[in-house]
């Protein structure tokens, strides 16, 4: 009954081409620049397999990679047993006060990662940790019991960042959850654990799976933990051993080397996304939000709740509380200084005036300007690309679904060379791109188109295809159906998505900061540049202020987004009565 | 009456004061500033040195002062200093203006004929040869005493380690924080000092002997006592610097490994305000400009009269420390790069064993 080419395909396809085409160029220029030789940045015309030589025969890479493995692994496993539980009881349970934890676990994405690794640090070092210390007078210990200098512990603090980007992989998916299966489960005497198990969970399956695989691609290539707790405690990871590998002593960059590591992730990547699609193509048994009497129904957890909001409470503690407080002692600080009574008599708030407030206000004007434009472009462009995958019948979607996955696999770096590149030596110079705001969108959006088909995917899977058909039968066009069917049915994961990358343009750095050459500074740049600057303290203010400002603008999106989110809101005992 | 006389005096000393100051302007310099003054801005995209966005400000204000000009300093703090010699590279090469007007030059940067070779002392007669480096592509503005940084707080400064040899002793076993590259090392490979073999023993010793690497800039984890030492830090004006705020760290000048480096600008070719970067060194070279250098870097050049380094450096020099110009070395021996390679190398595979 489906039309066979209408302009809704064309206008869904043209956005796909588009984005398609960069992510495919990048990754050329990826493998190029693995293979190419440069002399002073400058392409040389010279090829060969030097990186890969160097990636592989290097003896410190063997080690590097099982770190590595080992810390993604523990990661995704932290991330996965706060995220994943904290969006069930936030979506599934009639936990009181469940609305605050998805503007609670947001907050704390507004912390750089380097500041909550260097507050875990001031904790659990085993020498200067002071909670170490503590157990260590208290306990008469040799050794300290918590060390945060090994790779369960920078795992520890990385999952403990990712929590939220599990949560927000899954929660929409909890959210849209048909529970007339569970209701049938448990009428059929099933006990809450196995409802869980062998209904909720496996319906979650593809969220779950999307997740794990995209916070273990993140993890691998991750920076801030392995730079600021492994390098300093001998644990290298491969981001790291890039980093040394490419700190050259001749002063200008090595980037060939981390071109040939992206090749190999982009390997794995592509593997993993395979698993990923096996998923997929059993995707029908996912579709949970029929036409059919729809509406998702709380599980009341009774005493239970307790023992949740402890375990929320917990997670809050670790991974908002303690930064944010470490953020605080520093703003207020000449100098940091561990917590005790006499750092204590240095407290003022003359950091403060030494802020560069002009920069700080460029700064945040641009971010402001990001984290709205770059978000939209890229739902924008994952709907596209998720309608393609797996509403059409296009041939070769599976291979539109794989180019979706890859950006996750190209590092940071490379995708801003890149996007200089083709704004220096591509584009006329009718088209401005370099210098501007709008690369930065474009490099975001394209980036983040991984991350949305994900979110995407996810909703438009749980959503049967008999809503659509029943509205082509009725004569509307796809643009159409898609526009006033699809978008309204998905919308609570869209928006889910949509803030949060609203937040990781807030917080991007490693994209921004090749690409910054003026007027475009943003925000988690003047962070980075004044942590980078040695200060230390003023970087904490400008933290404080990047939380004043968006905080409230986030709790008044959650405020609001409790009405958009309606038509998939769980019903409440209330309304049941 | 006696305010209007008040001012008369005032007027007569401020056109006194301008027309000696107009006295010293030399014709070079008088050029500079007129056309400086037509170009109107500089573009200063830098990392945190100069004193970053409270630097430019009153770099601006100086300058101004100083040259009687409306200069404007629009800065942006800047990517690492080997991303943006990348950049310069890359935008020369597509014939754009360049994303900053003046920038530390280094051997490799300079051997690509990224910056503009300029003859300084034209502009600033009291400058010593010297301290034009790299064929004159760049200009040393500020001396670096290369060393060690201590917590001041754990480790008193008659216990502190002397030399490099005192750093591998067993008391800093896990103690030490290293740097993540050996820049401002190849002065060790000279046969004078440790040699190449020596040296890259002695990072292997070093690696075997260190906690972890952190980066320069990190005074903050030297100070909590994360890293009690810091070695090799990247000169003496951070621990300066740090100090100056209140945090319990030093720096130590090894008697038997004393180096000093330089922070040196340079001017790109595709500047799109190279009279006014011009003008800006010039300042920079100046005794206010080195003033200023010392208040927000904490560091001056050594060979410029009135110099504060000068007399840290004579300090040193009373207690028979020999300071090695480490630029002049990489300049005269490029080969010693390779083996500043290999300690990386060397220092990289002991950490990891």
């Amino acid at each position: 009954m489906r039309p066979r080419i209408d302009f809704g395909t064309a206008a869904i396809a043209v956005p796909v081409a588009l984005a398609s085409a960069a992510i495919v160029g990048l990754l050329l220029f990826v493998v190029w620049m693995s293979v190419a030789e440069t002399d002073a940045g400058v392409a040389t015309g010279r090829y060969g397999l030097q990186n890969y030589v160097a990636l592989f025969t290097d003896p410190l890479v063997a080690r590097a990679a099982i770190n590595t493995f080992a810390f993604a692994a523990l990661a995704v496993i932290v991330a996965g047993g706060f995220g994943l539980p904290l969006a069930w009881l936030a979506e599934r349970t009639d936990l009181p006060g469940r609305s605050l934890i998805a503007p609670v676990l947001t907050l704390g994405l507004l912390v750089p990662g380097f500041f909550t690794a260097m507050g875990w640090i001031f904790l659990l070092h085993p020498r200067i940790g002071f909670v170490n210390q503590w157990l260590r007078q208290a306990f008469g210990l040799a050794a300290a019991p918590l060390p945060i200098t090994t790779i369960p512990g920078m795992a520890w603090i990385e999952g403990l960042t990712l929590a939220p980007l599990f949560f927000f992989m899954t929660a929409s998916g909890f959210r849209a959850m048909d529970p007339s299966l569970e209701e049938a489960a448990r009428t059929a005497g099933a006990s809450g654990a196995a409802i869980l198990r062998r209904i909720a969970l496996p319906l979650m399956m593809p969220g779950i799976v999307a997740a794990a695989i995209f916070t273990f691609t993140l993890s691998i290539g991750t920076f801030d933990v392995p730079g600021v707790v492994g390098l300093a405690s001998r644990i290298f990871t491969f981001s790291t051993l890039l980093y040394v590998k490419t700190s050259a002593v001749d002063d200008l960059p090595n980037y060939g080397l981390p071109a040939a590591f992206g090749t190999v992730i982009l390997v794995l990547a592509l593997a993993l996304s395979l698993v990923y699609l096996r998923l997929l193509r059993r995707s029908r048994q996912y579709q949970v939000v029929t036409g059919k009497a729809y509406r998702p129904r709380p599980i009341g957890l009774g005493r239970w709740a307790i023992a949740a909001w402890v375990f929320g409470g917990s997670y809050i503690a670790l991974a908002l509380v303690l930064p944010l407080l470490l953020v605080l002692w520093s703003a207020v600080l000449p100098y940091y200084a561990p917590p005790s009574l006499a750092a204590l008599h240095q407290v003022s708030f003359a950091t403060f005036a030494r802020v560069p407030w002009p920069l700080v206000w460029r700064g945040l004007r641009n971010s402001v300007i990001l984290a709205v434009l770059a978000p939209t472009l890229a739902l924008g462009f994952s709907f596209a690309f998720s309608w393609l995958i797996l509403r059409s019948r296009m041939r070769g979607r599976v291979f539109v679904d794989e180019i979706a996955f890859l950006p996750q696999a190209i590092p940071g770096i490379i995708f801003s060379l890149g996007a200089i590149v083709v704004a220096l030596f591509v584009l006329p110079d009718a088209i401005p791109l370099y210098g501007s705001v709008a690369i930065l969108a474009l490099v975001y959006s394209v980036g983040w188109i991984s991350f949305g088909t994900r979110v995407v995917n996810s909703a438009l899977i749980q959503v049967h295809s008999e809503l659509e058909e029943a509205a082509y039968v009725a004569g509307s066009g796809r643009l159409a159906t898609a526009r006033t069917i699809l978008v309204p049915l998905i919308s609570p994961a869209l928006v889910s998505g949509w803030v949060w990358l609203a937040l990781l343009a807030v917080r991007e750095l490693t994209r921004a900061v090749i690409l910054v050459t003026g007027d475009n500074v943003t925000l988690p740049v003047v962070t980075w540049s004044l942590w980078n600057g040695g200060q230390f303290n003023e970087a904490s203010v400008v933290i404080l202020t990047t939380i004043a400002l968006f905080a409230p603008l986030l709790l008044l999106y959650f405020y609001l987004a409790r009405g958009w989110a309606a038509p998939l809101e769980p019903r409440t005992d209330r309304e049941d009565a | 009456m006696r305010k209007a006389w008040a001012a008369v005096i005032g007027l007569m000393l401020a056109g006194a004061a301008s027309i000696a100051s107009a006295a010293e302007t030399s014709p070079a310099l008088r050029k500079v500033i007129d056309a400086a003054q037509k170009e109107g801005e500089i573009t200063l995209t830098y990392g945190a040195l100069l004193g970053g966005t409270d630097g430019a400000r009153t770099m601006e204000r100086l300058v101004n002062a100083k040259y009687g000009t409306h200069l404007k300093i629009d800065y942006t703090p800047g990517p690492s200093a080997p991303e943006m010699a990348a950049r310069i590279a890359q935008e020369q090469a597509a014939k754009r203006p360049s994303s900053t007007d003046l920038y530390p030059v280094s051997m490799t940067a300079a051997n690509a004929h990224l910056f503009q070779a300029i003859d300084w002392r034209e502009l600033v007669p009291e400058l010593p040869e010297a301290a034009m480096k790299f064929g004159r592509r760049g200009v040393a503005y500020a001396t670096l005493l290369v060393g060690i940084t201590y917590n001041t707080g754990l480790i008193p400064e008659d216990k502190a380690p002397k030399t490099l040899k005192d750093l591998l002793d067993p008391q800093w076993k896990g103690k030490i924080g290293v740097r993540v590259s050996t820049t401002f090392m190849a002065f060790l490979a000279l046969p004078s000092e440790m040699g190449p073999e020596g040296s890259v023993a002695f990072f292997r010793k070093l690696g075997a002997q260190a906690s972890g690497m952190i980066r320069c800039g990190n005074a903050e984890r030297i100070a909590s006592g994360e890293f009690p030492l810091f070695f090799p830090n990247c000169g003496d004006y951070e621990a300066r610097k740090a100090a100056l705020a209140g945090a319990k760290v030093g720096a130590i000048i090894p008697t038997d490994a004393a180096c000093m480096a330089y922070f040196t600008a340079g001017i790109p070719n595709n500047s799109a305000h190279p009279n006014a970067a011009r003008l800006l060194i010039a300042f920079l070279l100046s005794r206010e400009g080195q003033d200023f250098e010392w208040d927000a870097d904490g560091a001056d050049y050594h060979g410029l009269p009135g110099s504060k380094i000068a007399a840290v450096m004579a300090k040193y020099r009373a207690q028979g420390v020999n300071f090695i110009d480490e630029v002049d070395v990489e300049e005269q021996h490029p080969e010693l790069l390779d083996v500043q390679k290999r300690m990386l190398e060397a220092l990289q595979e002991s950490m990891t064993k």
